[in-house]
């Protein structure tokens, strides 16, 4: 689930956070669903447990996480909340960067909104319902 | 887990092992079993001791590291928490555990098979007198020497051959070395006879020093060098080694220095002119035993008396002057002897024969086989030693001159008593009282032959035979007032032996016989103090087939048999040096070591007085108590622990005095 | 962080080549130290000086504060080592090695030793000479683990290896480094194992360190890759 891209110049630290954010910006983890321990995934991903290590210190810094002693390491409840400002914002500079991308076609707000739609008719099929798969 | 280490080196070179011990048993198989020739099995354990043995300690040490070379193990043990210094050591114990593992193999067959110890205790070498190399001993110090070599050299190279090499030319040098060093400082350091016995000794030390240098070299390299740098090791090996040979080779200068001198190689007793005991240390010197303080009282440094005579009186007389012989560094390894004369207290030493006097005088290149001094002291005859076997030309072996050492004269020699001079030996007995001759002994060595006893008349020149006889030699004492000389004689009539004491009369020569029942032969007859009777054993056929020892006392004057007694063989073995006079010229002591242990004190009937028992308990082969009565004392010589015993006849009680 | 061991002015010499020259290093515990070198400049010499296998030519090495000598036996007690190539005695068996190896340190934790035979499918009876490399090398961490060692060295143990052993073994590192903290000195050629793993980066390079620094930061400052820096570095056009 977690990878981590070590030809990359972002530390392997901050790679693993972003992954984590991302897994619960995807619902894939939920608040209060246990993270692997940090043994369990620095062995799966090959890094260092002083790495993952920090990476849960950090975001439990930042709310993300937290640490129950003896029983390891969840996410935490109101986690979403941070994640869904996070993830709006993450998915609104995306959509700007579309937006952008479809002006310099020539497309307007309605051309954009019309094509819009239909690629969410093509995707329907898949997605949440966990149908199909690409 | 110095224990794992121990046994681990038994796994590693079980196999190594197991091949020697196989190969020694069946050579000691062979050894044992061998049918036929004895030569064959003398030398099939021979090669065992000399070869195989050092060659199995060479194997086994250089294998040291065989190991560790391969597969860079050796990173791995250097890498554990183990000291360097102690995984050496375990290594050389353990290995050497092996080696003895496979002396305890021939340990075993020694002990089990039968004549396979005669035959291996029966390897030796002798050397010289009393020093012989016994192989085994000697298999074991080499076995252990090359094995040291090797171990030391072990782990100085992967290449197995390259370290046997050089651990046998190790081996061998040190050997060389050792040798030289024990040469030189005995030889030449050490101004005194040179024994043998001491070399071997101060030899054993060199190679056992210089095996320890090897050793200590190893060791302290293997903890201190770069084990992955063959040359760096090397060269620390080098380093290490060449400060700790140099150093054995100073210790075992040193220790063969400092050995004590060699004890004395023999004591014996002799009875001077005026009835003194005399004792003569060899090489500690001449020693007096003087009754009145109880102890014994130096008279000359390393001078032994002319015991091939076995006439130890004819170097004295009357108590007044003392004719001997000294040895001194000369030609030969074994030196010179030469002659000299002192006052009977020891002082007054004068040089008469050899290389210590003027070259210009003819009397230093003399050196005197047997000499005799005459009964007035106013004479000396001796042969020369140089020309007593052998005849040089224009030089007869027969001398005689001075007490002073003046008035040198050569005298002619008659020819026939140099006939067969291979089988015959010469030496001189006591000069005639008138001192005008000289009686001279031609011994044959040929039990076939008879020896002759000559006259030499000294002013004509003459001579002639005045005694012939199976066996004469020993069997020849003078009396102790001078006069007379008792000779043993045994002569054929036929093929039927008959045994007589001769007494010669010295003033007249003239010469009676006592005839004595026996077939074989009389031992050393003893005169008692008075010059009145003569004690010895005569040894008769029996049916037994050894012989029996009968003790004889006779008269002299009257020339019969007082009283004869038959002794246990055992008891007669005291025949040469066990027997003697006391005082009062009728009661004999003898001396039986081996049977009863004891000095048996007999009557003049020769019955059984009284026993005293030895203060030790003796044991060899060499006759153990030669003993010499003085006074009211006897003197007993232990000669195997070359000490001397002096027993007071009245308390009974035995005390050392040398 | 407490400092574990203390390299300083260390000095060895092959010959007339000088292998390693002042070099100074500190190693903290708990910590993966990674050390980069190309071959032959270094790196086994450096273990092989700390494990005591060969003698240094000056400096000192200082081991919990206290002087560590070539004749020191003791401090090895606490240090595992894995070495580039396999060095066991081929005449035994895995388990007598084992076995062996048990009887020099006394915190040897058998259960664990078998047990981790067993994870990596060690046949205990196996004779040493007919396990393959890659199996060679899973053995003597085994070996080096079992031992519980305070400070872990591994000279370039997976070269020549395939990319599963070398994961495989990877993986082992992280789970030791997880169950226990052990500081690990981790010497190589190999960047792309280094990556993922190492927190001080190391560079050997003319015979000292010219680079000793916290990973992150050094590939923060660079902004390339663990194996575009090393070579940079070493080539000698680094910025």
């Amino acid at each position: 689930m977690i990878r981590v891209d070590t030809t990359s110049f972002v530390p392997i630290y901050e790679q693993i956070k972003t992954e984590i954010v991302r897994l619960v910006a995807a619902g894939v983890l939920k608040p209060d669903a246990p993270l692997p321990s940090i043994r369990d995934l620095a062995t799966e991903i090959l890094v260092n447990p002083n790495t993952v290590a920090r990476a849960y210190r950090e975001l439990e810094r930042e709310g993300l996480i937290s640490t129950r002693q003896g029983s390891g390491s969840f996410v935490s409840a109101d986690a979403r909340a941070d994640v869904d400002e996070e993830r709006k914002a993450h998915l609104g500079r995306i959509f700007d960067a579309s937006i952008a991308e479809a002006g310099t076609f020539g497309l307007g707000p309605e051309d954009i909104l019309k094509l819009f739609k239909e690629r969410l008719r093509v995707a329907g099929g898949g997605g949440r319902k966990g149908g199909r798969h690409e | 887990m110095y224990r794992a280490l121990f046994f681990k080196e038994w796994k590693d070179k079980l196999s190594l092992w197991a091949f020697g011990a196989g190969l020694l048993v069946f050579a000691l198989l062979a050894a044992a079993g061998w049918p036929g020739a004895k030569d064959h099995r003398d030398l099939v354990a021979g090669v065992i001791l000399v070869l195989y043995f050092p060659a199995m300690g060479l194997l086994l040490g250089a294998s040291a590291f065989e190991a560790e070379f391969r597969n860079d193990a050796w990173a791995y043990l250097l890498s554990r928490p183990v000291g360097k210094g102690g995984v050496w050591t375990v290594k050389y114990l353990a290995l050497l555990s092996m080696l003895a593992a496979l002396w305890l193999v021939f340990a075993g067959f020694m002990g089990t098979v039968p004549g396979l110890r005669a035959i291996v205790q029966g390897l030796r070498l002798p050397v010289a007198f009393r020093a012989e190399i016994s192989f085994l001993p000697w298999s074991l110090l080499l076995s252990l020497l090359f094995f040291t070599a090797g171990f030391s050299l072990s782990f100085l190279s992967r290449k197995g051959s390259t370290v046997l090499f050089a651990a046998l030319l190790a081996g061998l040098a040190l050997a060389f070395v050792a040798y030289g060093e024990a040469t030189v400082v005995l030889g030449f350091l050490r101004d005194e006879w040179f024994d043998e016995a001491q070399w071997l000794h101060a030899f054993r030390w060199g190679l056992a020093f210089m095996g320890a240098a090897l050793a200590a070299a190893s060791i302290l390299t293997f903890v201190r060098a770069d084990f992955s740098q063959p040359r760096k090791k090397a060269a620390a090996f080098a380093k290490h080694a060449v400060p700790l040979l140099v150093a054995a080779v100073l210790i075992t200068a040193v220790w063969t220095a400092l050995l004590p001198r060699a004890g004395q190689m023999s004591i014996s007793l002799s009875r001077g002119a005026g009835g003194e005991a005399y004792i003569d240390a060899f090489p500690g010197g001449l020693y007096v035993y003087e009754p009145a303080r109880d102890k014994v009282r130096r008279i000359a440094p390393s001078g032994f008396l002319n015991w091939l005579t076995g006439l130890s009186s004819s170097s004295f007389n009357a108590g007044k002057k003392i004719l001997f012989s000294k040895i001194e560094r000369g030609k030969s390894p074994y030196g010179a002897v030469n002659l000299w004369i002192m006052d009977a207290d020891g002082s007054d030493k004068r040089r008469l024969l050899g290389a210590g006097l003027p070259p210009a005088d003819p009397r230093s290149r003399l050196s005197a086989s047997s000499y005799v001094l005459s009964r007035d002291t106013g004479r000396i005859a001796f042969l020369d030693e140089e020309a007593r076997d052998k005849p040089v030309k224009g030089r007869p072996p027969l001398w005689s001159m001075n007490a002073d050492g003046t008035g040198l004269v050569n005298h002619p020699l008659d020819s026939a008593v140099f006939e067969n001079r291979k089988e015959y030996r010469l030496f001189l007995l006591p000069w005639t009282a008138a001192g005008d001759g000289i009686l001279l002994c031609q011994w044959s060595s040929d039990s076939a032959k008879p020896s002759k006893m000559w006259l030499a008349d000294l002013k004509s020149g003459k001579f002639r035979i005045l005694l012939e006889s199976f066996g004469l030699g020993w069997a020849i004492a003078p009396s102790p007032d001078g006069r007379w000389l008792a000779v043993a004689m045994k002569t054929m009539e036929g093929s039927v032996p008959h045994l007589a004491v001769a007494i010669i009369d010295l003033n007249t020569l003239e010469i009676r016989r006592i005839d004595v029942p026996g077939e074989r032969n009389i031992s050393r007859p003893r005169w008692n103090p008075d010059s009145g009777r003569l004690a010895f054993f005569v040894r008769r056929e029996s049916p037994k087939g050894s012989g029996a020892y009968v003790l004889t006392v006779v008269s002299v004057p009257d020339g019969k048999i007082l009283s004869a007694k038959e002794m246990t063989a055992v008891e007669s073995t005291g025949d040469l040096y066990g027997l003697d006079w006391l005082r009062d010229g009728n009661r004999l002591v003898f001396s039986d070591p081996r049977g009863d242990r004891c000095l048996k004190i007999l009557a003049s009937d020769l019955g059984e007085e009284k026993r005293i028992p030895f203060p030790v308990t003796p044991s060899g082969a060499q006759t153990p108590f030669a003993i010499m009565t003085s006074g009211d004392t006897v003197l007993a010589v232990d000669t195997n622990a070359n000490r001397l015993w002096r027993l007071d006849l009245r308390t009974e009680r035995w005390k050392k005095i040398y | 962080m407490s400092e574990l061991l203390r390299i300083e002015r260390l000095s060895k010499n092959f010959g007339r080549r000088s292998v390693l020259r002042d070099f100074h290093l500190t190693i903290e515990s708990g910590r993966v130290y990674g050390l980069l070198g190309r071959s032959g400049e270094g790196k086994t010499t450096l273990a092989r000086i700390l494990m005591g296998v060969i003698p240094a030519d000056g400096g000192t090495i200082h081991y919990k504060s206290r002087r560590i000598t070539f004749g020191a036996s003791d401090y090895k007690r606490e240090f595992g080592y894995v070495p580039e190539d396999p060095f066991f005695y081929d005449g035994l068996t895995v388990r007598g090695l084992l076995a062996l190896n048990a009887r020099f340190y006394p915190r040897w934790d058998a259960k664990r030793a078998a047990a981790d035979l067993e994870r990596f499918g060690l046949e205990p009876k196996a004779k040493i000479a007919t396990l393959s490399r890659g199996t060679k090398l899973k053995l003597e961490l085994v070996a080096a683990l079992a031992a519980a060692p305070e400070l872990l060295i591994l000279d370039d143990p997976t070269s020549g290896l395939d990319v599963p052993t070398r994961r495989d073994f990877l993986r082992d590192i992280i789970r030791e480094l997880a169950a226990s903290g052990t500081t690990i000195l981790f010497a190589t050629h190999l960047v792309h194992e280094l990556e993922r793993v190492v927190e001080r980066l190391l560079i050997l390079h003319g015979g000292c360190l010219i680079l000793d620094e916290d990973f992150d930061a050094v590939k923060g400052r660079h902004q390339a890759s663990l194996e575009d820096i090393f070579t940079s570095l070493v080539s000698g056009d680094g910025k």
